[in-house]
């Protein structure tokens, strides 16, 4: 029988069905050093051994570095609790969790990924299936070696059309979230997707576009492997065969989405509500953030340098950059980015989550405006003040105006 | 069973409303002092124990973090209800063993009424609440790791197959 590509993955990694659920075991099992704090003592109680060590990737990336006293203590504890955990992959302070997953040589198509975040999901722009989980669901996983979900109902989403010179990931991002909005009827909804667009997103937007999924509310999104897939895992040394859905494979939904043609920006409090660039009027901004897991890639950190450029940031405006891992860092370094924002007026943090979750260095206060690459704008996530969503080369516009601004307007 | 205030939000509950970013710890007394007070302070000072949380669409969407869902059990919640709910939130709170029921089409509470909340497992609908209203089973898995207490103490009951 024909399958999607999510029923394949989901068939090779069938441990049992377990009344009107399945037990799946996993490839890869993320922790970073907040959600990870929350399981040492639970660890310490159940007192049982790791099913897999070696396919457990701890990474340091919430408080890092701390910018409270109570988060440094937070922080030390993990890195004392995974230091402990004999045969782990550990790898503080490289990085946001989820780049540091998809860097990974290891990390590749078909594979069965889940980690101790929502934004887990990220990974399946390489044609895995990945998913965030709570840490009680980690820590099951963790002494047993898989974890449990329904069968997810599958959606083929088909995306059509051209990138512009401003339109990212991001954008297509924001356009399916304008459709869908923030939730489904049916929960655990999977999407496994098809980059049919002329000249195919690049993987950095992917990984962006991946990302979003979790605001989306789907368990799983997954971007059916082609050329682009396969030049990012060959330039890792992946070498792994990419698995492909069967052509008359049957799905529970079908949704198409043409790249929009404009610069989308996603209005607070919530990502789903989203407008035009072009359409907003004169939205002062206090802050212009490029980072986060969706937006601190190399493609949008050249897209900031390549606007800003020997410019300077308008007064009062912050702009603030942090490369989503150390590896990006050094690359954009090499390239003169790093100069070019800098000579501008922006500020460059090191590779971390920063203000996205509200719990680091870059924060908004009560009043204030935010744009930002990042991925979440409900009320408080981000700091007390307002926070829209857009993609790198709007961002970066707004910078120098201290307005929210359309760059092809600049 | 005793009367309980109920507490109505809306829909879109987000995990940073439900516990605000900077109530993040592992004290579980800073921790719990953050329930709900992205919402409302006032709650957050005085809700008791016992209280049941009625939600609209989608609560719980946003962060994986777990203390969104402690902070129920933290403050004696004894039942959350809501049309539908975020994904990994629905699954922390059935992981730790914390009530929660889908209710469909619209409930009938008002916001602060004292009421007494039974669910008929037979019919699936929801007593003693003016008139009855239908609720969503939960899954057969779901209802065993909740009559468990939870997915931890379920693992030497149900999952005794580490691999």
């Amino acid at each position: 029988m024909a399958q999607t590509l999510i029923e394949k993955i989901l068939d090779g990694h069938l441990l049992r069905r377990e009344d009107d659920h399945l037990l799946i075991t996993y490839d890869h099992l993320l922790l970073h050093d907040a959600t990870g704090a929350l399981l040492i003592e639970p660890f310490t109680e159940l007192g049982k051994a790791l099913a897999h060590p070696e396919k457990i990737l701890a990474a340091a990336d919430h408080f890092v570095p701390p910018a409270t006293a109570e988060r440094a203590e937070i922080l030390q504890q993990y890195l004392d609790f995974t230091a402990e955990l004999k045969g782990i992959r550990r790898k503080p302070f490289q990085g946001i969790c989820h780049q540091i997953l998809v860097e990974d040589s290891e990390v590749g198509p078909g594979q069965f990924i889940i980690g101790a975040d929502s934004h887990t999901i990220m990974a399946g722009a390489l044609g895995s299936m990945a998913c965030g989980l709570g840490s009680t669901d980690i820590l099951f996983s963790m002494v047993t070696g898989y974890t449990w979900l329904p069968r997810p109902p599958v959606c083929k989403l088909e995306l059509t059309g051209n990138c512009d010179t401003f339109v990212r990931g991001k954008d297509v991002a924001l356009a399916i979230l304008d459709q869908v909005g923030g939730t489904r009827a049916m929960p655990d909804y999977a999407y496994e997707c098809f980059d049919h667009t002329d000249d195919l997103l690049s993987m950095d937007s992917r990984f962006s576009l991946a990302c979003m999924a979790a605001e989306m509310g789907a368990s799983f999104f997954v971007i059916v492997p082609d050329e682009v897939t396969k030049a990012y895992l060959t330039e890792k040394g992946n070498s792994a065969p990419t698995l492909q859905p069967d052509p008359d494979a049957s799905y529970d939904e079908t949704l198409a989405i043409a790249i929009p043609e404009h610069s989308l920006v996603s209005i607070p409090p919530a990502p789903w509500d989203v407008e035009q660039a072009s359409d907003l009027g004169d939205i002062v901004v206090n802050q212009a953030f490029v980072g986060s897991c969706t937006g601190g890639r190399l493609e949008d950190i050249a897209d900031t340098a390549a606007i800003v450029r020997g410019k300077k940031t308008a007064t009062n405006v912050r702009l603030v950059v942090i490369p989503a891992s150390q590896d990006i860092y050094l690359q954009a370094i090499k390239a003169g980015y790093i100069e070019d924002i800098i000579t501008a007026g922006g500020i460059i943090d090191a590779p971390s989550c920063g203000p996205c979750g509200g719990i680091d260095k870059g924060i908004i206060g009560k009043g204030q405006t935010m744009i930002a690459t990042s991925n979440r704008n409900f009320p408080g996530r981000t700091g007390p003040g307002d926070t829209y969503l857009a993609s790198a080369p709007v961002v970066a516009a707004s910078a120098l105006t201290g307005v929210i601004t359309d760059p092809r307007a600049l | 069973m005793t009367n309980h205030r109920a507490y109505i939000i809306g829909d879109n509950i987000c995990t940073d409303l439900i516990h605000p970013p900077n109530y993040f710890s592992l004290n579980k007394n800073k921790r719990q002092k953050g329930f709900l007070r992205g919402v409302s302070s006032k709650w957050a000072d005085t809700i008791r124990p016992g209280a049941i949380i009625i939600g609209g669409d989608n609560f719980g969407c946003g962060s994986s973090r777990e203390v969104t869902a402690q902070v129920f059990h933290d403050r004696g919640v004894s039942l959350v209800l809501a049309r539908s709910f975020a994904r990994i939130f629905y699954r922390n709170m059935v992981n730790l063993g914390i009530p929660v029921c889908r209710y469909r089409g619209d409930h009938p509470w008002q916001h602060g009424e004292e009421i007494k909340v039974e669910l008929d497992e037979e019919t699936c609908l929801i007593k003693n609440c003016h008139a009855s209203l239908a609720y969503e089973p939960p899954s057969s898995f779901v209802k065993h790791l909740v009559a468990n207490g939870g997915l931890l103490p379920s693992i030497d009951i149900l999952f005794n197959d580490a691999v």
